[in-house]
């Protein structure tokens, strides 16, 4: 069977005010001419289709637009996770309705929520959505109160979604997830308040022919291939300036073992770049429409860079100027003052503010000044 | 401060009290407090800053606006809130002034303001205490301002950033900041180095002066400015001096000479004198000398006259006896004359008692007649007693009596009743075997009528199958038909090419291998597609399988039919059998066994019952039986009763005719007989008091008309006695001289002053000679001298001494000046020395307080310094999370213009835009850059806070709105900072409506709001 898996498209994501909703559709375009012509036998997209739990009518609209081509008129069947951005009651509408047109949204963990089959000529083969959830929702579907990060949660919706299947069935996992061993980048939101808590360890994927994950924008496998992150749509930040975002094509064979997983890029309208140097150099390069990030290392003060080099780059998004930011003059090299004594502080103050040195004699004055003023507080 | 747990009382749009455990939070620093507009959030805010200062925390709303609207009129508004703060923790509870229902009467009473401030750490033993350390608004609000180190507008900027004025603290202005600068990082003592150096450079500068003008003084009072002329005074006073002793010395000499010839004159003169005096004396002696005789004759008169004093006594003495016997006599005789009149009247009294003989004659017959009545009474109280018993008798068995009656019929209606039952159950029993039978028949109509229904639907069923079967066979034969169809065309069609086969081999003049003809017309040619023996005979195939396969469905048909035809069969039978019954529903039917089925039921069970009630109704009659006979003996009792009655009575009766009528008990027999008694006895008394009396009067008067007889004769005796007496005393006053007594008494005088006028008489003898002799002897000792002239020696004298003494007094005036310039000249140069020494302190001093109290080219004050580099620090710190915030944009820095001359200036903020290089003040921003530059601002603040340990503990913050205005990115960023702050375990509560928030915070404060008054839960996942 061949699956095309992709994720987090992230629809209706602006970028440092841009809305990237075109970016976003040129290169879906590519992605539904893909699936037609390499003949998958279904789609799978790992969650956060949209960037905001209310997304915007436009967002809606564009994935309505890629959903209705892959489903009815290339009829692959399609499955849709929610993922942490996504709110699942949303995604989870007219999910009974949908699936007769197969078309599998799975939001929300309720009665409907079960493993879907896809066959092909050795048979089924089963698909075990794992939308993303909040550990309490897991607790109360569930009943089981042990439940309190998403390593344990994620294991018993596991064992909830496989119960039914037969320990021989060839069983894919969908799951939006941070899997220990995996590589952040800037754009992701943090699944959990406290650092470490959000991450699921991957020994509990291990009992599936395949893991089609989201979540994490960088495409990377964990372990081994079996465990793969397709990655983001877009480079959504410029840490992933280097990613190479595309779709991953992958191939199951009669006993689920995993013929061939490949990476195929798109290629979007707007790179995304990351430029360095002196204003002088950058101002002549080639006039260029891509999202670009200028690092100034000019030392002296500018007129209007930002202006001048929105003539050569006019979706420029981020200036940054490194050298200009310095320790400020205040208490010169002792910058921690807490540590200083009075008489050194006043010493370095009456330097700055004067110029002068305190001479020896003074510094003694000072000296037993700050003792009987010290005296004296304790004596009152 | 951290907050731990707040409680609210019909506080803003609370009613009732609800409670906010941040308890519940479980180390998570990161809340939302979300809900609909009006809902209360900021009203959370209010109560904490409320709690903590008296004050809402806009300042807008006043504590005592903040009583809620909805709240019961009983019901005071109240807060409390617990927070820890360094290792303690305390409570503060505070009700602002309301009004409430006056607890006596009708109306409102005012309820003051109260707020307590309690210290609940755990003791030793981690047991939780409650010390109260203040009470009373105020004293509460200094309390707290002290231990938090904030004033309630501070709290405002730093910890709440309130809705709306989140810009404060970035928009202050350089005091203000100093102002929060100075209490968050207590750089307080800096100010106070400052003050202190001042403080002590004035006083040195003070000492000076007054060195300065006590030397000054000094020499002013030597009329001196300065030392020199204190030295030129000095040597001038040194020559005065000398002169003056010299001129001492001579006036001493003559003094002396002067004082001696004093002595001398004086002596003289003193003898004169004496002279003089002795002669004076004697004249005046001379003089009295008549006196003298005069009073020397009266001593002799006074003498004789002293004889005769003791003879005067006496006959006084005769005179004051004879007075009082007579006087004694008088008044016996009155008493005489009123003992004859009162024995007058005791006679006659005596005389009308002894007259009442008779009177005490009734009174003894009267008493006797009454204690006889006494025996007559008791029998007249016996007889009560009995009527009395007899009819209560009567009365108890008529109560009896009537009970029976009550009872008797109460069984008779019992009876009466169990025999109805009985006779009920009776006919019972006999329906119980027509029900019974009733019941079974109906119970094979219905399983009748169940089986029916069972056919039915077998048979519709069956019904079905069979259409299919033909519609099955019918389909069957269609395609059975059409491949045969198919197969003769194709049959034809191979016939015709294999005709066509042949045809190609014919030739003209060959045979046809068919018919044999020699002519070939027409030659049939192949048309078309020629089939092949293989078609063909799959073709054949295919018409078998489909003949078998229509053979399989006729059968099946026809199976099926059968079958068919057996149900209905048995469908018209069960119906025949029920008739009409077959058209009653199942459920009818089975109601109506269900009724017959219950009503043969209860029939069976009253039937049982007859024999209980047979049973019953025997015992009953036999009680009946029972109390019959128990009445009749009531009833004969009493009518023994009644007679009892009636023959007491009578008795009774005719004894109370003996009785007199006022006489009706005991009690006042008695007392008649007590006063008869009484009576008697007082007429006896009266009779005998009255002879008493008489008899005694009678005595009396012989007593006393004896006794005024020997006072007459007394009286006389001593007249007597007194002439006699006068007759001596005067015989006896002629022969002492006097011829009157006049005389006598002018000459009478008492003994010590006869004694006194002799030794005065005496003494002046004394003096008189002395006098002489005095004289004598003066006037041979002045013989031969000459007076002297003694004032002028005295003058001369005198004078003299004066100028000594004046002379004296200069040089030692003049002596003591000079000391005292010496000493002044010492201390003099004491104070210089002094002098010098301080000013050199003070140039030093003087510069170090004036650099630090901002006189130096920066004009920058030590304080202003400090406050200075920890604001850069702070502006650093709040510059990167900025910088973050705006995607690199942003920077804020410390304005640099310190070209005022006013030493508050210089901590004043600027941003600096890098997109453009230049600056902007910060009141230039927009909304949401000017939230962000907050948000980093109170960010930077509170970190570097936390890390100065002299610094104040800011371990809460809260954000009161202000997200509204952020786009999704920045929105996205702030969160993301904020969630970031996580890790320095700082509190941090944002209030906000915006749903997404909602959605990616998981410890969340949800506000309700209803028609009732807002309500609190706290959701944490």
């Amino acid at each position: 069977m061949r699956i095309l898996h992709s994720a987090d498209w992230h629809l209706g994501r602006s970028f440092h005010g841009y809305n990237l909703i075109e970016e976003q559709a040129h290169v879906l375009e590519q992605l539904v001419n893909l699936a037609g012509e390499s003949g998958v036998d279904a789609v799978i997209i790992a969650g956060d289709v949209f960037d905001r739990s209310q997304p915007s009518a436009e967002a809606v609209s564009l994935l309505n637009t890629v959903l209705t081509r892959i489903c009815q008129d290339l009829c692959i069947p399609v499955i849709v996770i929610a993922g942490n951005h996504d709110n699942p009651e949303r995604i989870g509408f007219a999910q009974h309705m949908l699936t007769q047109q197969q078309l599998y949204m799975v939001g929300p963990l309720n009665g409907l929520w079960q493993p879907i089959p896809l066959y092909d000529e050795y048979g089924p083969v089963y698909f075990c959505p794992l939308p993303y959830s909040e550990p309490a929702f897991v607790r109360n579907f569930t009943g089981d109160q042990s439940i309190h990060d998403h390593h344990s949660a994620m294991a018993a919706m596991i064992d909830y979604i496989t119960s039914t299947l037969p320990a021989s069935a060839r069983k894919i996992a969908v799951a939006h997830a941070f899997i220990s061993g995996g590589v952040e980048s800037e754009s992701e939101r943090p699944l959990s308040a406290v650092g470490g808590a959000g991450c699921v360890s991957a020994n509990l994927l291990e009992l599936f022919n395949y893991c089609a994950l989201g979540h994490l924008h960088r495409p990377q496998y964990i372990g081994n291939e079996k465990v793969c992150y397709a990655g983001s749509l877009l480079k959504y930040s410029f840490a992933e300036a280097e990613h190479r975002k595309g779709v991953t094509l992958l191939e199951i064979d009669q006993n689920g073992e995993l013929m061939k997983g490949e990476n195929i890029a798109l290629s979007p309208r707007r790179e995304l770049r990351c430029i360095e140097g002196n204003l002088e150099e950058i101002l002549t390069s080639d006039r260029s429409d891509d999202y670009i990030k200028v690092v100034l290392l000019d030392e002296g003060a500018l007129l209007d860079p930002m202006g001048k080099l929105r003539q050569v780059f006019p979706h420029i998004v981020e200036l940054q100027r490194p050298v200009l930011h310095q320790v400020p003059a205040g208490l010169g090299g002792e910058r921690d003052f807490r540590n200083l004594t009075e008489v050194d502080l006043f010493r370095s103050f009456y330097q700055q503010v004067t110029g002068n040195c305190l001479s020896e004699p003074e510094q003694g004055v000072v000296a037993r000044l700050v003792d009987k003023f010290y005296e004296k507080e304790r004596g009152d | 401060m951290r907050p731990l747990l707040l409680k609210i009382t019909s506080f803003g749009p609370f009613v009732g009290t609800h409670e906010v455990d941040f308890g519940l939070l479980q180390g998570r620093s990161f809340f939302l407090i979300h809900g609909p507009t009006g809902s209360g959030k900021t009203t959370i805010l209010d109560a904490i800053c409320f709690a903590l200062y008296g004050e809402s925390s806009g300042a807008e709303r006043s504590g005592a606006d903040m009583r809620s609207d909805f709240a019961a009129q009983d019901s005071l508004t109240e807060v409390e809130f617990d927070f820890s703060l360094a290792d303690k923790t305390y409570r503060v509870q505070r009700r602002p002034r309301q009004l409430r229902p006056s607890r006596r009467g009708t109306g409102t009473a005012e309820e003051p303001q109260h707020a307590v401030f309690y210290d609940i750490s755990p003791d030793e033993n981690q047991k939780p205490q409650e010390v109260a350390l203040a009470s009373g608004w105020n004293r509460v609000n200094e309390m707290i301002q002290k231990l938090l180190g904030f004033r309630s507008d501070q709290f405002r900027q730093v910890v709440m950033l309130p809705q709306g004025q989140f810009r404060r603290l970035l928009m202050a202005d350089s005091k203000e900041r100093q102002a929060i600068m100075q209490v968050l990082f207590q750089t307080g003592l800096y100010s106070r180095i400052e003050a202190y150096f001042k403080e002590q450079a004035k006083t040195v500068e003070d000492l000076a002066l007054r060195i300065e003008a006590k030397k000054a003084e000094l020499l002013q009072e030597h009329a001196c400015t300065s030392t020199e002329e204190l030295r030129m005074a000095i040597d001038k006073e040194i020559g005065v001096i000398a002169s003056d002793r010299k001129q001492l010395e001579q006036i001493t000499k003559d003094l002396a000479g002067a004082a001696e010839a004093l002595g001398q004159a004086k002596r003289i003169a003193q003898l004169f004198k004496a002279c003089a005096e002795a002669r004076h004396e004697l004249e005046q002696l001379s003089l009295q000398k008549d006196d003298i005789e005069r009073q020397r004759r009266i001593l002799e008169k006074g003498r004789k006259a002293l004889l005769l004093a003791a003879l005067e006594n006496s006959l006084n003495q005769r005179q004051t006896e004879y007075k009082q016997i007579q006087i004694e006599h008088r008044k016996a005789a009155m008493e005489l004359e009123q003992l004859k009149m009162q024995n007058k009247a005791a006679q006659e009294a005596y005389q009308a008692e002894t007259d009442k003989e008779a009177e005490r004659y009734q009174a003894s017959r009267h008493l006797h007649w009454l204690h006889s009545l006494t025996p007559v009474f008791e029998q007249y109280q016996e007889a009560r007693n009995e009527l009395a018993a007899a009819e209560q008798q009567r009365g108890l068995l008529q109560e009896d009596l009537s009970q029976a009656e009550a009872e008797m019929t109460k069984i008779r209606l019992q009876r009466e009743e169990i025999n109805n039952n009985w006779q009920t159950a009776q006919q019972s029993a006999l329906q119980v075997e027509v029900l019974k039978t009733e019941v079974q028949a109906q119970e094979t109509i219905f399983s009748k009528r169940n089986e029916l229904e069972q056919a039915r639907q077998s048979l519709a069923k069956h019904k079905y199958e069979w259409k299919k079967a033909v519609r099955q066979l019918e389909k069957a034969e269609q395609k059975y038909n059409e491949l045969k169809n198919h197969g003769s065309v194709l049959q034809d069609a191979w016939n015709q090419g294999q005709a066509a086969l042949l045809a190609t081999d014919l030739r003209e003049g060959v045979p046809c291998p068919v018919c044999g003809s020699l002519n070939h017309p027409h030659p049939h040619t192949a048309s078309g597609q020629l089939p092949d023996e293989k078609q063909l005979k799959e073709q054949q195939a295919r018409i078998d399988l489909a003949a078998e396969q229509l053979n399989e469905a006729r059968k099946n048909a026809v199976a099926i039919e059968i079958k068919l035809r057996l149900f209905e069969e048995k469908t018209l039978r069960l119906e025949a059998e029920l008739g009409d019954k077959g058209s009653q529903t199942l459920a009818a039917l089975r109601q109506s066994l269900e009724l017959s089925r219950s009503k043969y039921q209860t029939t069976m069970k009253s039937a049982s019952q007859e024999g209980q009630w047979a049973q019953s109704l025997a015992l009953l009659e036999e009680g009946e039986k029972l109390s019959f006979s128990r009445l009749e003996r009531l009833k004969y009792e009493l009518g023994q009763a009644e007679q009892e009655c009636a023959s007491t009575q009578a008795i009774f009766s005719e004894r109370a005719q003996h009785l007199p009528q006022t006489i009706i008990d005991r009690e006042t027999l008695q007392k008649e007989q007590e006063q008869a008694l009484k009576h008697c006895e007082v007429l006896a008394q009266n009779l005998e008091n009255a002879r008493l009396l008489a008899e005694e009067l009678n005595v009396k008067l012989s007593n006393t008309a004896t006794r005024v007889d020997s006072l007459l004769e007394k009286t006389n005796q001593a007249r007597l006695h007194f002439d006699n007496e006068s007759l001596l005393f005067t015989q006896e006053l002629h022969r002492a001289g006097f011829k009157q007594q006049a005389e006598y008494e002018a000459a009478r005088s008492s003994e010590t002053k006869l004694n006194d006028l002799e030794v005065f008489i005496k003494q002046y003898d004394l003096r008189l000679h002395s006098a002489q002799d005095q004289l004598a002897r003066c006037e041979a000792e002045v013989h031969g001298l000459q007076p002297p002239d003694l004032a002028a020696i005295q003058t001369r004298h005198e004078q003299l001494q004066t100028e000594r003494d004046r002379i004296h007094a200069e040089f030692t005036l003049a002596e003591e000046r000079l000391k005292k310039l010496n000493n002044d000249l010492i201390t003099v140069g004491g104070y210089e020395k002094q002098l010098e020494a301080v000013t050199g302190q003070y140039r030093v001093l003087g510069r170090i307080a004036d650099v630090a109290n901002g006189k130096n080219p920066k004009n920058v004050t030590f304080q202003r310094f400090v406050l200075g580099a920890l604001l850069d620090d702070v502006i650093l710190r709040a510059s990167e999370r900025l910088s973050r915030l705006s995607k690199g944009r942003f920077i804020l820095n410390r304005s640099q213009d310190l070209t005022r001359a006013n030493a508050a200036g210089g901590l004043n903020i600027e941003v600096y835009d890098h997109y453009t290089s230049t600056t902007r003040p910060v009141a230039n921003l927009s909304g949401g850059e000017s939230f962000l530059a907050s948000l980093a601002l109170a960010l930077g603040l509170a970190e570097v806070v936390q890390s100065y340990s002299g610094g104040t503990y800011l371990e809460a913050m809260f954000i009161d709105e202000g997200f509204g205005s952020l786009d999704a990115d920045s929105l996205d960023e702030a969160v993301r900072i904020l969630f970031s702050l996580q890790e320095q375990g700082r509190l941090v509560g944002i209030i906000s409506h915006i749903d997404e928030l909602k959605e990616r915070i998981d410890a969340r404060l949800e506000v309700k709001k209803s028609e009732f008054g807002s309500s609190l839960s706290f959701h944490v996942s």
